[in-house]
């Protein structure tokens, strides 16, 4: 983990995501960002342009990921191996509340 | 959640609703407490519900919370009723624990010890992020994938006797490689030879008491003072991915609705979605093998270098403490092939087993249960009853009682390397807040959790080790 406020949009990495349910994207969405730390060093920073559709077999996202490549600057903390449903909750609140357990 | 008290130590959820079977709780009335405290007994309850589940789920001493299956679940399924379950083996594929034994006394290493841990620190990878120093080829890591420690020792990483002493002799047949996702891959090419972060630790030990003299002296365990290397860690980024994996084919294969929680997705171990899994799961523990003996392997080069020589380290044992197999047990007076789950629990097999490696035969395998970091951990040995008792297992550490949260609430790491180092123990690692996290106050006494095992039957206390040199990732 990293302190998001503290990462610039330097790299972007398009990103999709398809799902049987909204669990399950949330699931993969954010697995997204624990795979990209671990494959190209990547550090999420801030989410563009996001799009949930819905499609015949489930649901499909598209979002562009913007942040930088890890370096001797930045401090992680903790290692984030997997998103699980532990405890998952998504509540619909004027927007939406989400809550999810990762695998450390 | 009512329990009843069927002896001393040994608690049943009786069959109720949905449960095919009950679920038996090993656990002292003190340790009960903290299992009460969380979910723990509802989700043994669970696992009891499961298709083709044999005889009970058993839930061990040092049980906590898990996804889906409780940490310190064990379950058996038949091969073709039953069902195989991601949940049921864990995310960390194969995290397991290996021990070296030397021929050096705490006098030896006491005055080195700053450098011998620093040298330790130098060659072994950790930390968050951190990738290994071995460049590897898709070509190879398949290989590694489909051989496990074989691999390592051909490449000249350890002694071909490791493998005798390493569960499954460090490789799991079944493995196949063409269900693991190019990504899965991809998370394993850069972290082979790495300890990881977490919970996961290297250290230098010494015995601080024998129990059983046979056993110890079975295991290459001689005399208090003795020094001991233990390496705890698994399957890396690559296993995470193996169980993301799954459980999202799982989900689109057989849905999620009647599940009454969904990190308990499980395929019939027939159906070729549970093979996949299977044979997938397979070569993550041979990957975790291959990683345990390359590291075994540089902490003996490190010994022979900052101390002349690293002859006498002989490998006491390499046991996994996440995985799922297929094992040959004795059930309502026959003999019958089962799939044995195994999550934060330790194999333990007695005297006889032809799992056994030949030279422990006559006193059952070593079983090593860490404890959390700076305290003591323990070298059991398998029993007969424990095929009876728990399809031949036991606990496999302290298990967690505080949430990571809540320790860096409440220590600081810096201090805890202080309080240590006025112990005598040394302290290296690469994250504070990682230390803090991993405060012993955050995990249960492991002490108690081995005295439960020893008096109910499901492992024998050997001996008793004690760090003097702990690296942390």
């Amino acid at each position: 983990m990293w302190d998001r406020e503290r990462i610039a949009p330097r790299v972007r990495h398009f990103v999709h995501v398809k799902a049987i349910d909204r669990e399950q994207l949330l699931v993969k969405f954010l697995g997204e960002v624990v795979y990209l730390f671990e494959t190209k060093r990547f550090l999420l920073g801030g989410v563009e342009g996001l799009r949930i559709r819905q499609e015949y077999a489930g649901l499909r996202l598209e979002a562009l990921f913007e942040g930088e490549v890890l370096s001797d600057a930045h401090e992680l903390h903790g290692d984030v191996k997997a998103v699980t449903y532990h405890e998952l909750k998504i509540e619909e609140c004027d927007g939406f509340t989400v809550q999810v357990v990762v695998d450390m | 959640m009512d329990l009843t008290k069927l002896g001393e130590n040994v608690w049943e959820i009786p069959r109720q609703g949905e449960m095919r079977v009950p679920a038996v709780i090993y656990s002292s009335a003190r340790l009960l407490e903290d299992i009460r405290r969380d979910q723990t007994l509802v989700q043994a309850r669970n696992v009891a519900c499961l298709p083709g589940i044999v005889r009970n789920a058993y839930v061990m001493p040092d049980a906590h919370q898990g996804y889906g299956f409780p940490i310190g679940g064990v379950a058996a399924f038949d091969p073709d009723e039953g069902i195989v379950s991601p949940g049921g083996v864990g995310y960390d594929i194969n995290c397991g624990v290996r021990l070296l034994r030397t021929d050096y006394d705490e006098a030896d290493v006491s005055a080195r010890r700053k450098e011998l841990l620093a040298e330790v620190f130098k060659e072994v990878p950790a930390g968050v992020g951190k990738g290994g120093v071995t460049k590897l080829s898709r070509g190879v890591l398949k290989e590694v994938l489909v051989r496990g420690a074989e691999w390592a020792v051909e490449n000249g990483y350890g002694r071909a006797e490791d493998l005798e002493r390493t569960e499954e002799r460090g490789r799991m047949a079944e493995a196949a490689v063409d269900g693991l996702s190019e990504r899965a891959l991809e998370r394993g090419l850069p972290q082979l030879g790495t300890l990881g972060s977490g919970n996961h630790f290297l250290e230098i030990q010494k015995v601080h008491e024998i129990y059983d003299r046979e056993a110890a002296r079975a295991f290459g365990v001689d005399r208090a003072g003795q020094v001991l290397v233990m390496i705890h860690c698994g399957s890396r980024g690559l296993g995470h991915q193996v169980a993301t994996d799954a459980i999202e084919a799982l989900e689109n294969a057989f849905g999620v609705a009647g599940l009454p929680d969904r990190e308990l997705v499980h395929a019939p171990f027939k159906s070729a979605e549970g093979q996949r899994y299977y044979r997938s799961m397979c070569a993550a523990v041979n990957y975790a093998f291959a990683n345990r003996q390359m590291i075994a392997h540089w902490v003996r080069e490190v010994f022979a270098r900052v101390l002349g020589s690293s002859e006498g380290m002989d490998q006491v044992y390499d046991v996994c403490h996440n995985v799922a197999k297929v094992e040959e047990h004795v059930d309502g007076g026959r003999s019958r092939r089962l799939v044995v789950h195994r999550k934060g629990a330790t194999r333990s097999f007695g005297p006889g087993r032809p799992e056994v490696p030949a030279r422990y035969r006559a006193v059952g395998q070593p079983v090593i249960i860490p404890g959390s970091m700076g305290t003591a951990s323990f070298l059991l040995a398998g029993t007969g009853e424990a095929e009876e008792l728990s399809f031949g297992s036991t606990a496999h550490g302290a298990g967690r009682v505080m949430s990571r949260h809540e320790a860096l609430r409440r220590f600081r790491g810096e201090r805890i390397r202080d309080d240590l180092a006025r112990r005598g123990i040394e302290l290296k690692s690469t994250s504070w807040k990682g230390v803090a996290e991993e405060a012993s106050e955050a995990y249960k006494d492991v002490d108690e959790v081995v005295r439960v095992s020893d008096e109910v039957g499901l492992g024998r206390l050997v001996a008793k080790v004690v760090p003097i040199g702990v690296m942390k990732g």
